[in-house]
């Protein structure tokens, strides 16, 4: 399955490319949590919140190929 | 003459200091500087009850005291300064918020802008909910509140220099006994930018001890500093000695002693790992900004620039031996500093002196939205506009107007007096800021604000107004904050609809509209610009600072239901509210608490001709490109929402008419969203709150209820 990973803000700055976004091609099953933490090595506590496909989804969700997954850090906004 | 010898005493006032109970005196300081009253107004239980404080209460005693005719330089417009029952207790971080509020002379309505510092808190402790001044003194004056004795004077002191980097400190100086005496010390002060301009703001002091300094944050917006110096006030001083964590006499201390430990911890733990607020304070924001197209760039024509990044990174400049927070307790402590910038222009040319900042809207403002990509540039305007009393946001966004106007031959050299206002000009851009708090040259006209010079520059520069309606970044007469809005509808809104003007703070919606796209209905977008300005609203009434409730999160934060509410900051938020004041309130009540008063403030804007419909427009600007340039810089992504969303092939016509396809559909969707806010709201198709929406949160007074009648 293919899914897209995309650090946004400074969060970009904790993975191994500081890329805008990865494409990564995974086999098996796979949790957010475990995508973050194997693949990365980044600490989970660095981000506030998960937005699949415009929807809030928790770090045990197991991601569908073709997911785009947006990794947020704490943004509240002056 | 020795200082003392020179200082005269116009009226003294003394009272019994008075113990807070549950977070509340229950009482107001009332100061007639026409007629130098001053005494003690009692607060009912039922006005504590709607109200609760801060906000609240500055929107009480002004609608009181003006009329829909009274203008923002009338004697009886009034200062009010307020913090709420939960600040002072420094158990938790951002805990010393007062909120001011006053009619606007940019806006002609009411104002409210939050800022943290001592005095708000100080006053609290000193036996006072709030501190309401109205009239205008013959010559300047100071209000000094000695909490300590329990007296209030108005006095004239030998003064000098007004600009607040001198005479705060000099107050300081002139009110404390000792060196260890002058963390006792608030002063509220301004400057010549205030004297001469219309975008004066309110520098509110607290004493750095460790470097010790005298620090200041500003309430910033719509030019209450202005009103204070209409009213010939050179400052408010309080003084109180011996700040402790309960002086609230809290309902339950071990509820807020447990909420602030963990709280502590968790920031201690998490900030450093994520926004790092403790190093970077706000500026961390600009590099998101400029990621993601939000950053204003050139009068808001762009989101981002590629000399950005020369202006993202401060962590080198700021000082980093002390504490940071504006309030006893601020763990997260974003009042970031810079020490011994030497200044290359203006008065004060070739000292080095302090700098109180950058915060992201000043980076944005006098930065990138006037085409200037230098930290040293920033830091000294930012310095500038904070000793003259100058809002950054409003003096920013409002130079980025006359530099579009200047470089579409709106303006030339003959007006602006041979000021070469381009972009990226910053020579000319700290030019025009000494000249408007000179009150000399173009700055005289520059220092009215957008709304006026649009139509001073129509009126007499033959400007097209259309054009300049397009351009000008104002909402209500106050002038943008520092956010691209164009590919968020929620966040242009979020901008029009606010009721002070065009401040953020009601509601930031931009991340989760645009890029997280997590609320793509008209009824998704109406639902945030119900709860967001709702929840807001209730920090400005209980004199908390936003920033720790979702700046930094708790570990688990994402695997809770809503990760973008902080669940778990607002179980925190009701324990210190319930822990201070003994009520059991739940989320929905606090809501319940802030619609009202927001309701009222609605309301407050109708009193003054501006609560309509009419008045939530915003410029196109915000909503869509205005110019050819500005849609050739996104072309791809304009293209693809004619074809995708509007259904319009865009091959084979020119950028005007794609523009003018663009906009019809942008401001159509504008007018869908606002339709669907004052229907969430439980307000009529122009946007006033229905009589059962004013009953039911019982903000039904008589004379509310009058006013509303005539416009239904």
């Amino acid at each position: 399955m293919l899914i897209t990973l995309r650090p946004i803000g400074h969060l970009k700055e904790l993975f191994p490319a500081n890329q805008e976004k990865y494409e990564l091609e995974l086999s098996g099953t796979w949790t957010i949590r475990n995508i973050v933490t194997k693949s990365f090595d980044v600490d989970p506590d660095s981000i506030s919140g998960i937005v699949v496909e415009g929807k809030h989804r928790k770090w045990d969700y197991e991601p569908k190929s073709g997911d785009e997954i947006l990794l947020i850090p704490p943004l509240g906004g002056g | 003459m020795s200082e003392d010898q020179a200082r005269k005493v116009i009226q003294t006032f003394k009272y019994e200091p008075k113990r807070l109970e549950r977070g509340y005196s229950d009482r107001t300081l009332y100061v007639n500087l026409s007629d130098n009253t001053v005494k003690a107004k009692t607060i009912s239980e039922e006005t504590k009850d709607v109200f609760i404080g801060g906000r609240g209460y500055g929107l009480y005693y002004l609608w009181q005291a003006v009329t829909g005719v009274t203008k923002w330089n009338d004697p009886e417009n009034e200062i009010i300064i307020s913090c709420g029952p939960i600040a002072g207790i420094t158990q938790y971080p951002g805990t010393g918020k007062s909120i001011v509020v006053t009619l606007s002379p940019t806006t002609g309505t009411v104002i409210d802008s939050n800022v943290g510092g001592y005095f708000g808190p100080f006053m609290k402790f000193s036996g006072w909910d709030a501190l309401e001044v109205q009239g205008k003194a013959e010559r300047d004056v100071v209000v000094y509140i000695d909490g300590d004795k329990g007296v209030v004077t108005i006095e004239e002191v030998p003064l000098g220099d007004l600009n607040t980097h001198v005479l705060a400190e000099r107050l300081t100086d002139y009110y404390s006994e000792s060196e260890n005496d002058k963390k006792n010390i608030s002063v509220v002060s301004t400057g010549t930018g205030a004297d001469n301009s219309l975008m004066g703001m309110l520098n509110f002091s607290f004493y750095d001890r460790k470097r010790k300094a005298v620090r200041i944050k500003q309430a910033g917006r719509g030019g209450i500093g202005s009103v204070f110096r209409d009213k010939n006030i050179a400052a408010f001083v309080i003084k109180f000695s011996n700040v402790n964590g309960d002086l609230n006499n809290p309902a339950d201390k071990k509820r807020i002693n447990d909420t602030g430990i963990k709280m502590h911890k968790e920031v201690a733990s998490m900030d450093p790992k994520q926004n790092n607020m403790r190093k970077r304070g706000t500026t961390m924001l600009t590099p998101i900004a400029n990621d993601n197209d939000l950053l204003p760039v050139c009068n808001f024509k762009f989101g981002t620039h590629p000399d950005a990044v020369k202006i993202t990174k401060w962590e080198d400049k700021f000082c980093h031996t002390g504490s940071d927070g504006c309030w006893y307790g601020c763990t997260v402590g974003c009042a970031k500093v810079v020490f011994g910038f030497e200044l290359r222009t203006g008065p004060y040319k070739g000292q080095k002196v302090l700098v109180d900042g950058p915060e992201y809207e000043t980076i944005g403002a006098v930065g990138s939205n006037v085409g200037v990509f230098d930290r040293d540039h920033i830091l000294e305007c930012n310095f500038y506009c904070d000793t003259y009393g100058i809002d950054t946001i409003s003096f920013g966004t409002g130079a980025a107007f006359i530099m579009e106007c200047y470089e579409n031959g709106i303006l030339n050299k003959d007006i602006t007096g041979g000021l070469e206002l381009n972009f990226g000009n910053r020579e000319a851009v700290m030019e025009l800021l000494h000249q408007i708090a000179g009150g000399e040259g173009f700055g005289k006209i520059a220092g009215q604000g957008i709304r006026k010079m649009k139509k001073i520059f129509v009126e007499q520069y033959g400007a097209n107004s259309r054009f300049l309606e397009d351009i000008g970044m104002e909402a209500k007469g106050l002038e943008y904050s520092e956010y691209i809005s164009k590919e968020s509808l929620a966040q242009q809104a979020g901008y029009g609809m606010a009721n002070k003007g065009a401040q953020h703070d009601e509601a930031w919606l931009i991340f989760m509209d645009t890029v997280l796209k997590q609320i793509p209905t008209f009824e998704d977008k109406a639902e945030a610009l119900h709860f967001f300005p709702m929840f807001r609203t209730w920090f400005g009434l209980v004199g908390l600072c936003k920033l720790p409730w979702n700046d930094v999160v708790p570990a688990n934060n994402a695997d809770t239901d809503e990760p973008q509410k902080v669940p778990e900051h607002v179980e925190n938020y009701l324990n210190l509210y319930n822990g201070v004041t003994g009520k059991e309130a739940t989320i929905d009540d606090i809501l319940f608490e802030s619609e009202a008063v927001y309701n009222f403030q609605r309301v407050f804007n109708l009193k003054m001709g501006v609560g309509k419909r009419e008045h939530d427009s915003i410029p196109y600007r915000s909503v869509g490109p205005v110019t050819v340039e500005e849609y050739e810089s996104r072309q791809e992504r304009y293209d693809d929402q004619l074809k995708d969303l509007i259904g319009v092939d865009p091959s084979g016509k020119s950028t005007e008419e794609k523009i003018k396809v663009v906009r019809e559909y942008r401001e159509k969707q504008y007018e869908i969203l606002v339709d669907t806010v004052y229907k969430r709201r439980g307000w009529t198709d122009q946007g006033i709150p229905t009589l059962d929406t004013l009953k039911r949160l019982r903000v039904d007074f008589p004379d509310v209820v009058g006013l509303v009648k005539k416009h239904l």
